[in-house]
């Protein structure tokens, strides 16, 4: 193989397994604050509310690995996937029971 | 959307579909075998003590429990906890178990336990070899076999999760899902496969995305705790707090009051409830805080109301009185109303002989649609690799590992029972060992085609896998006759369904893997392109034959 089939492989498998992260992880990270965020909007009546964010959970986990890969720029996956964490992070903030922090 | 957009968000789907599958399908495909043989977990193990007593037809209850009693007294009269399992259902023993207080070297207070299966007439515990039975098998379909707990558990998540993204994906890629689930074109290599990948998907779609997500569920406390935290906190004081939010705490189960008293046999209870409720109905019955004043005996019936178990019953240990009633749908909320639905589903406790066999096949359907993936995945690339002349380095991994996987994997469960069988019932270590003779079978199986690939064509390997397969399961009614009184010859006679039942679907797993070798015998080898002319020859012949038929069909 010469060289710069080699390189171009590299790329792309670079390209692939980045894809796959930001899937899984990415993925992963903004599923748990979507469904935080949920827990604390509904009534959180004897941990109704966490148990709802959590069967919820894998729901959002499956349309954002999705999208992930319907996508075909990642810079704007990533730009989207910052500014919905970012916004669930400050939404969490206000909303997180004192006793917790 | 547009066409366009349409079509590569279509292809998109496609893509992750193939390569979520291909790289997890190994690990999917053992907890689609393991899982689906839980659902008869109680059938294996009780094949596999061979030395326990048969007992066919209702006994009387009263009867047994005198039994029990009469143990418990002569081997646990200090102990603070009885518990007697009827056989009933598909619970095949009279069991019984009782704690026993411990001290270790540091003067802390802990419980032994103790179980024993009775024998009903003699009353002396029956001693059955050491095994792990189906339980094992079960258990290791979410928390494998070898590492600890929970890293088991974030493992089979994400499996599960690269499932449920699979499930999602392959229904968007179809466009016509029903006019492709009537489809079928055997004999036609490539678009067999699809076919049958399509059929055993689309047929028992619901059950493959109830046992996804429900399986995700099982783990949720684990993998998604960080909800957990967000509202409880860190720490495990914090989760437990969550679990006494969630779980209603039964409120006849009281602490002992460190007051002695006499308590009522169980027997007296048992009479009490069989006037009321009929006799021989009784799964379990048993008794905490013995010789307490806050004494109490718990028992249900065996017996489902749709999918929610017979209501719990808690009567005083002291005076007999009833003092509470589970109807178990006291769930704290909807959500986990939810939870518990979703979960009883995909456990299936409540499923009779007929919906228990409806589990099965479909958990087979499950793991045959993953092992036709992984097959489809092959297939596709070596038709193309052999157009091109390259054959790629993982065209050639996922080639070999396909067979040990979907071959090697039954295989091993096959030397599992083997080893049950021929390892001697005294044997120190045995049950470890039964499950390290399955784990060593499959090393071998998934290496085998490495290092014979030199010398024989995939197809040669796969019919060799498949022949071990049918032989092994074949035979294995033949080693329970050898080693065994538990054999056909007596339980079809008895009519002990149980055991019969275990030998006769090994036989049937036999024939199938018998006529999978049968069918490659005369097909093709797919990895030696037909180049040579006479066989090109022959082959545009039959395709030129074909054409017509078709023509003429139509």
């Amino acid at each position: 193989m010469n060289k710069q089939v080699t390189n171009i492989l590299n790329k792309e498998s670079f390209a692939i397994f980045l894809r796959a992260f930001t899937a899984i992880i990415g993925g992963y990270m903004l599923s748990n604050l979507l469904a935080t965020l949920l827990s604390y909007l509904l009534p959180n009546q004897a941990g109704a509310g966490a148990v709802t964010g959590m069967l919820v959970s894998y729901l959002i986990y499956a349309v954002i690995v999705i999208w992930v890969y319907s996508v075909k720029s990642l810079r704007d996956i990533w730009r989207h996937l910052f500014i919905i964490s970012a916004a669930c992070i400050i939404i969490i903030y206000q909303l997180i029971p004192e006793k917790i922090l | 959307m547009s066409a366009a957009a349409e079509g590569n968000f279509r292809h998109s789907m496609k893509w992750l579909h193939t390569w979520s599958g291909l790289l997890v399908g190994t690990v999917l495909y053992f907890m689609f075998i393991t899982g689906t043989a839980g659902y008869f977990n109680d059938e294996i193990s009780r094949w596999m003590q061979p030395e326990l007593p048969m007992v066919n037809g209702s006994i009387s209850q009263k009867k047994l429990l005198n039994v029990a009693e009469k143990r418990l007294n002569e081997v646990a009269s200090e102990s603070s906890q009885w518990w007697v399992d009827f056989p009933i259902g598909r619970q095949l023993s009279l069991r019984i178990n009782w704690s026993e207080k411990t001290k270790n070297s540091g003067g802390e207070e802990g419980e032994k336990w103790h179980e024993e299966v009775l024998n009903y007439n003699t009353g002396k515990p029956s001693i059955a070899r050491e095994t792990g039975g189906g339980d094992t098998l079960y258990y290791m379909h979410y928390a494998l076999y070898y590492i600890p707990n929970v890293l088991a558990y974030w493992i089979t998540s994400l499996c599960a999760m690269f499932m449920f993204i699979g499930l999602i994906t392959g229904i968007v890629i179809h466009r016509q899902i029903f006019k492709d689930f009537f489809t079928f074109r055997p004999g036609k290599k490539q678009h067999s496969w699809r076919d049958m990948h399509n059929v055993l998907s689309v047929l028992p779609l619901p059950f493959h995305i109830m046992i996804t997500y429900s399986g995700l569920l099982f783990l949720m406390f684990t993998t998604m705790q960080g909800v957990i935290s967000a509202s409880y906190g860190t720490g495990q004081q914090n989760k437990d707090r969550f679990y006494d939010d969630i779980y209603s705490q039964g409120v006849a189960h009281k602490g002992a009051a460190g007051i002695t008293a006499k308590n009522i046999t169980l027997s007296s209870v048992l009479l009490a409830v069989e006037q009321r409720k009929g006799e021989n109905k009784l799964s379990y019955i048993g008794i905490e805080n013995r010789g307490d004043i806050n004494a109490h005996i718990e028992l249900a019936a065996y017996d489902y109301d749709g999918l929610k178990a017979s209501e719990i019953q808690i009567y005083n240990g002291v005076n007999g009185e009833l003092q509470h009633t589970n109807k178990g749908d006291e769930s704290s909320s909807a959500a986990m109303n939810f939870y518990n639905i979703m979960t009883v589903l995909h456990e299936g406790d409540f499923a009779n002989y007929f919906l228990r066999w409806l589990y099965f096949i479909s958990g087979l359907m499950g793991a045959g649609m993953i092992a036709s993936g992984m097959i489809l995945w092959a297939n596709k690339r070596r038709e193309r690799a052999n157009k091109k002349g390259i054959v790629s380095k993982g065209l050639v991994l996922v080639e070999r590992v396909n067979i040990g996987t979907i071959v090697g994997l039954p295989i091993a469960i096959a030397i599992y029972f083997w080893v049950n069988r021929l390892l001697p019932a005294s044997f120190a270590g045995r049950a470890d060992w039964e499950m390290n003779g399955l784990f060593i079978s499959w090393a071998l199986m998934l290496a085998y085609p490495f290092c014979v690939a030199h010398k024989y064509t995939i197809t040669k390997i796969w019919r060799d896998q498949l022949i071990i397969a049918a032989a092994l399961y074949g035979f294995l009614p033949v080693l329970n006759l050898l080693t065994t009184n538990t054999h056909l010859g007596n339980t079809l006679a008895n009519g002990y369904w149980a055991l019969a039942g275990f030998d006769l679907t090994m036989i049937v797993f036999s024939l199938c893997f018998s006529f999978a070798a049968y069918r490659l015998h005369y097909q093709q080898d797919v990895t030696k392109p037909a180049t040579s002319s006479l066989q090109a020859i022959k082959v545009s012949r039959v395709k030129q034959v074909n054409r017509i038929i078709e023509a003429a069909e139509q």
